[in-house]
C-alpha cells in the first residue's frame, strides 16, 4: 500500500483561535467569491419514501437558488450507539435532475447573479446532532467517539442549563444548536456565549419557523435577539430546517431576514456563505486530518507511480466531501472527466491504522523508485486534461474564493493556450502534475531539462513556471501582476519586472538529489546559488534585495537528478518587504497543489498562502516566478517571517507564488517546502484562514531535503511527527532570520 | 436634490415548489394577486403601522406571468422590511410560493436592464421547459411585455 501523507501542520491553540476568528473586512470581491451553504437540511431515517423525495427536492430547490452546499442533519436523543454511524445517503446528480430536468440552465442563470462561478461544485455534508440532557451524554461527544467521526459536522442541542454550560465551554461540537422556536429550558448568559466564541463553536438560528408559522416567529425573535446581540454578530451560521421546500429560501432573502433579528447585513452575508465555510473547512480538517497534521491517502495498488499526483493532489481541495461533490456536467462541459474525477477521488484513511505499517525509519516519501506515497494516482494528464485540471482547480480555487487566483488561472489558461506545442511537451515531458494556476509553460528549452526529471521524482509537484526568457515579455503581458522571475542559465537572472515587483516571490529551486539532501548541503546550495544569481533579484524595484532570485542558480547546477524544488523561503523574506504589505495569498498554488506528502504548517502567518513547489523537472533549468498578482501582491516578507517561526519540521521554502490576498487581510497560507533527507515529505503550509479565502493551502511535497524552513524562526513547536528523523537538521538555521515585520495580517 | 429615495426589486416568483415537474400553472400572478400577497404579509408582520408607512411608495410595477418575473418598487428606508415581508410570503391564493431577489437598485433605469436581462433569460428556461408546445401567443405576450418594461418610469 502506498500512502501519501499530507502532513498539515497544526497551529498552535491560540493562533489557530486567532486565525479563525480573524475577519477580514468585507470585501465585495472576497464575498462573491463565497459559496452559499444550508447547513441543516433535515434527514430523518423513518418512512424513507416520502422522505427521499422531500429531500431531494429540497436538495434541488437549494441548488437552483444558487448554494453551494448543503448539509443533511440528522438528530439523535439518548445514548450513542453504534447504530447511529452515519448512513446518511447522499443524493446524486442523476436523481436531481429527474426532478427537474432544466435544472442546470436554472442554477446557472442564479449562480450567475449571485455572482457564484458557475462550475462550483455543490457539496453535500452530513451533521449529526445529538440532543444532550444528561451530563453523560454530553460526555459522549468528545473527540475520540468513533460514532462521531463518520459524521462531517456535529452539533450539540443543549436542553438544559448544565448542558448548555458544558456545550460551550468543554464540548468538542462545531455547532451549538438552539430550537429558538419554542421557549428555551436555559437562559442565555454573556460569559459562556463568549467562552463558545472563543472556542470557534457557532452557534446556528434557523429559519424555517420564521417563514411557516405567525407564533413561531414571534419565538424566534424574541429568543434569538439576545443571542445575537451577545454574539454581537459573529460565530452565527444561519441554517434552515425546512421540512418542506416552501420553507426554503434564497441565500441573500435569508440574510435579510436575520435583519430583523438584529444582525447587520454584512454579518448575516457572512453568516450564510462566510462562516460556513470556515465550519466546513475545519471540520473536515479535524476529520481527516489525525491530530489536525497528517493526513494519509491510500494509493489505489495498481497504479503507476511514475503517474503525477496530478489533479489529485494540485486539486486539492479542503471542504471537499468525498464523494459529496456534485459537478454539474453541463456546466462543467470543459472539464475533463479525470479531472473531475480527480476531487472526488480522495479517501483518506484512518491514521491511527496506518501507523503501525508504517515503516521505521519513518516515511519514505520518495523512493526512487518506488514512487511516493501518493494519493490517488492520475494518469498523467492529457494535454487537455491539463488545461481542464487548470480550469478545474481554478474553478474550486475561486469557489473556494479566492477570486485571485480565478483570475489568474484564467488569465494563465488563456496565456497557456497560447503557448505554442512545447508548452504541452513540457507538460507531457515533465510529468507535470497539475499545473496550478501559476504555472506557465517552458519554453522549449526547457523541455530538455524536463526531459531530465527523473520519472521517479514523484514527491514534488509542482512545476514551477518558467520559462523565462522567451515568456518574459509574455508574461508581463499577459499577467501583469506575475512576477515573473526567471533565471536563465546562460544569461544568469533576469531582472525583475519591476512593474511587478509589488509582490514578493521567491521561487527557489534547488533540485537535488532526495536522498542526498539535508539541511546542510541545502543550505550550501543555497549559498552556492547566491553568489550565481544574478543581479536579478536586486534589480527588483521595492528592494527586494536578497530576493534571491536564487533561481537562477539552478540552472547552473545542472541537476539532473533533480528534483527537489526548494523555494527558499527565507530568501525571499529576507527580502525588505513594505511594511504595508499586504498580506497576501500566493496563487501559486492554491488548493489546487498539494503534492504529496504534505507537511502543513498552519501557522501563521497569514499572510498569503505561499506555496513552494517542488520542482522536479523543472528546475533544473529555469525557474520562473510566478506571482499571480490579484489585488496586491504584498511581500512575503512577513510571511516569511512567519513561516520561519513556524513549525520545526516546515521547510519552509520558497513561497512560491503569493496571492494577493484580497484587500482583507485573510490569512493566507503558507506552503513551506519541507525538506527531510529521505523522505520526501510534502510540506504543505496551510494556512486556513476561516473564511475560506484561505483555502490555498498548499501543499507541497518537499522533495527536497534542504530545510530552509528551518532557519526560520520557529515560532511554536509543535508536535513533532515521529518519524522525521532529521529532525535536528529542520533546526538548523541557515540563514540569519531577519526578522523584518511583524506578522501583517490585519485583524480586521 | 433628490430627497427622497426609492428601491426598485426584481424578484422571481416560484410557484408551488413542491410539485411535481411539468404539470400546468396552479396560479396565474397578476399584478393584483401580487400586491394583496405583500400588503397581506406586511399587515401581519409589521401591523397597521408598518403598513401605512410602507404603502406610500410601494407599487407593483411590473408582473410577467409566463416568466414569472416582477419589479416592485419602495422606498429606501423601507425596503429591507418590505423585503422580508416578500420573503415571508408563504401562498398567493392557496398555491405557495418562494420569492427570490435576484436584483436591487436605485435607480428605474438599472432596474429595467436588470429586469430586461432576467427577463429573456427566464423566457429561455421557459422555452426549454415547455419544449415543442410554445405557443405564438406566448412569445408575442414576452414581447409586449419586454416593451413594458422598457417603458417603465418611476
Amino acid at each position: 500500500m502506498i500512502y501519501v501523507l499530507n502532513l498539515h501542520k497544526p497551529f498552535s491553540k491560540t493562533l489557530r483561535n486567532q486565525l479563525q476568528n480573524f475577519e477580514p473586512p468585507l470585501s465585495s470581491v472576497l464575498q462573491r467569491a463565497m459559496g452559499f451553504f444550508d447547513l441543516g437540511i433535515p434527514y430523518t431515517d423513518l418512512p424513507p419514501l416520502p422522505d427521499r423525495s422531500t429531500r431531494a427536492k429540497l436538495v434541488t430547490k437549494a441548488l437552483e437558488l444558487g448554494y453551494a452546499g448543503v448539509a443533511y442533519n440528522r438528530t439523535i436523543k439518548g445514548v450513542m450507539s453504534d447504530r447511529d454511524r452515519c448512513s446518511i445517503p447522499l443524493l446524486t446528480l442523476p436523481s436531481l435532475l429527474k426532478l427537474s430536468p432544466h435544472l442546470t440552465s436554472s442554477v446557472a442563470f442564479h449562480r450567475d447573479l449571485l455572482s457564484v462561478p458557475r462550475a462550483t461544485p455543490f457539496r453535500q455534508y452530513t451533521r449529526l446532532t445529538v440532543c444532550a440532557e444528561t451530563p453523560a451524554q454530553a460526555q459522549a461527544l468528545n473527540y475520540g467517539n468513533p460514532v462521531l467521526k463518520t459524521y462531517d459536522l456535529v452539533a450539540v442541542k443543549p436542553m438544559n442549563q448544565s448542558a448548555f454550560e458544558q456545550a460551550c465551554e468543554k464540548l468538542e461540537v462545531d455547532i451549538i444548536a438552539i430550537d429558538f422556536s419554542e421557549s428555551l429550558p436555559f437562559r442565555l448568559k454573556q460569559h459562556l456565549v463568549k467562552a463558545a466564541m472563543e472556542r470557534n463553536v457557532y452557534f446556528e438560528i434557523t429559519y424555517a419557523g420564521f417563514i411557516a408559522d405567525v407564533r413561531t416567529r414571534r419565538q424566534i425573535i424574541t429568543n434569538a435577539k439576545l443571542l445575537v446581540d451577545w454574539t454581537r454578530g459573529r460565530n452565527i451560521i444561519i441554517s434552515s430546517a425546512a421540512p418542506t421546500a416552501n420553507e426554503f429560501r434564497g441565500p441573500y432573502d435569508v440574510a435579510n431576514l436575520m435583519s430583523l433579528l438584529g444582525l447587520s447585513v454584512e454579518r448575516a452575508k457572512a453568516a450564510v456563505s462566510r462562516n460556513c465555510r470556515t465550519l466546513i473547512s475545519n471540520a473536515m480538517r479535524k476529520k481527516h486530518y489525525h491530530k489536525e497534521a497528517i493526513r494519509v491517502e491510500v494509493l489505489p495498488s495498481g497504479q503507476e507511480i511514475d503517474k503525477p499526483w496530478s489533479s489529485d493532489s494540485f486539486n486539492w481541495d479542503p471542504i471537499s466531501s468525498g464523494e459529496g461533490d456534485l459537478l454539474l456536467d453541463d456546466l462543467a462541459k470543459a472539464f475533463s472527466n479525470s479531472s473531475t474525477k480527480a476531487t472526488k477521488t480522495v479517501k483518506s484513511t484512518n491514521f491511527a491504522s496506518v501507523v503501525d505499517s508504517m515503516p521505521s525509519l519513518g516515511f519514505q516519501v520518495k523512493d526512487d523508485k518506488s514512487g511516493p506515497s501518493v494519493g490517488v494516482a492520475h494518469a498523467l494528464p492529457t494535454q487537455k486534461n491539463i488545461f481542464s485540471n487548470l480550469q478545474l482547480s481554478a474553478q474550486s480555487i475561486a469557489a473556494d474564493g479566492v477570486q485571485e487566483q480565478f483570475v489568474l488561472c484564467d488569465t494563465l489558461l488563456k496565456r497557456q493556450r497560447f503557448k505554442s506545442e512545447h508548452s504541452q511537451k513540457w507538460y507531457a515531458a515533465c510529468d507535470t502534475k497539475a499545473v496550478n494556476n501559476v504555472v506557465e509553460i517552458e519554453d522549449p528549452a526547457m523541455d530538455t531539462r524536463a526531459g531530465a526529471n527523473s520519472p521517479d521524482e514523484t514527491d514534488a509537484i509542482t512545476i514551477e513556471i518558467l520559462n523565462a526568457q522567451s515568456q518574459k515579455s509574455d508574461v508581463a503581458n499577459a499577467i501583469n501582476e506575475v512576477m515573473d522571475i526567471e533565471i536563465c542559465a546562460s544569461t544568469g537572472a533576469e531582472p525583475m519586472n519591476s512593474a511587478e515587483s509589488m509582490g514578493i516571490k521567491t521561487e527557489i529551486y534547488d533540485v537535488q538529489l532526495l536522498n542526498s539532501v539535508t539541511a546542510e548541503t541545502f543550505r550550501d546550495a543555497m549559498e552556492i546559488e547566491a553568489p550565481i544569481t544574478t543581479g536579478a533579484e536586486t534589480k527588483n524595484p521595492d528592494g527586494i534585495d536578497g530576493f534571491a532570485t536564487e533561481i537562477q542558480n539552478v540552472q547552473q547546477r545542472s541537476m539532473t537528478d533533480c528534483q527537489l524544488n526548494v523555494h527558499a523561503v527565507d530568501i525571499g523574506l529576507s527580502v525588505a518587504c513594505n511594511p504595508d504589505s499586504e498580506v497576501e495569498v500566493p496563487t501559486n498554488y492554491q488548493d489546487s497543489e498539494i503534492p504529496c506528502p504534505h507537511y502543513e504548517e498552519t501557522d501563521s502567518v497569514n499572510i498569503g498562502d505561499t506555496q513552494s513547489d517542488l520542482v522536479d523537472a523543472i528546475l533544473t533549468g529555469k525557474e520562473k516566478e510566478f506571482l499571480p498578482l490579484g489585488s496586491v501582491l504584498d511581500n512575503s516578507i512577513p510571511e516569511m517571517d512567519e513561516l520561519r517561526e513556524s513549525e520545526d519540521d516546515a521547510v519552509a521554502l520558497a513561497l512560491s507564488s503569493q496571492v494577493p490576498v484580497l484587500d482583507s487581510n485573510d490569512e493566507m497560507t503558507v506552503n513551506d517546502d519541507f525538506s527531510v533527507a529521505n523522505h520526501g515529505t510534502a510540506v504543505v503550509i496551510r494556512d486556513e484562514q476561516e473564511h475560506g479565502k484561505a483555502d490555498g493551502s498548499l501543499s507541497y511535497s518537499a522533495l527536497v531535503q534542504s530545510d530552509l524552513g528551518k532557519s526560520k524562526a520557529r515560532r511554536k513547536k509543535p508536535h513533532q511527527v515521529g518519524f522525521l528523523p532529521l529532525k535536528r537538521l529542520l533546526y538548523a538555521t541557515p540563514f540569519k532570520k531577519v526578522q523584518k515585520s511583524k506578522r501583517r495580517h490585519k485583524k480586521a | 436634490m433628490v430627497g427622497f429615495k426609492n428601491r426598485y426589486m426584481t424578484l422571481e416568483v416560484i410557484l408551488d415548489p413542491n410539485k411535481e415537474i411539468a404539470k400546468k400553472d396552479p396560479v396565474i400572478i397578476t399584478t393584483y394577486n401580487v400586491t394583496k400577497a405583500i400588503k397581506d404579509s406586511i399587515l401581519v408582520n409589521f401591523g397597521e403601522c408598518g403598513l401605512a408607512s410602507s404603502l406610500g411608495s410601494l407599487q407593483v410595477k411590473y408582473v410577467n406571468k409566463i416568466t414569472r418575473l416582477c419589479i416592485i418598487r419602495s422606498s429606501r428606508e423601507d425596503h429591507q422590511k418590505v423585503w422580508s415581508a416578500i420573503t415571508m410570503v408563504r401562498s398567493i391564493a392557496d398555491c405557495p410560493v418562494i420569492f427570490t431577489m435576484l436584483d436591487l437598485s436605485g435607480s428605474i433605469r438599472a432596474c429595467k436592464t436588470a429586469a430586461l436581462k432576467c427577463d429573456e433569460l427566464k423566457f429561455e428556461q421557459h422555452k426549454l421547459v415547455v419544449g415543442s408546445n410554445l405557443s405564438a401567443q406566448d412569445t408575442q405576450e414576452m414581447q409586449s411585455n419586454l416593451e413594458l418594461i422598457k417603458r417603465l418610469e418611476h
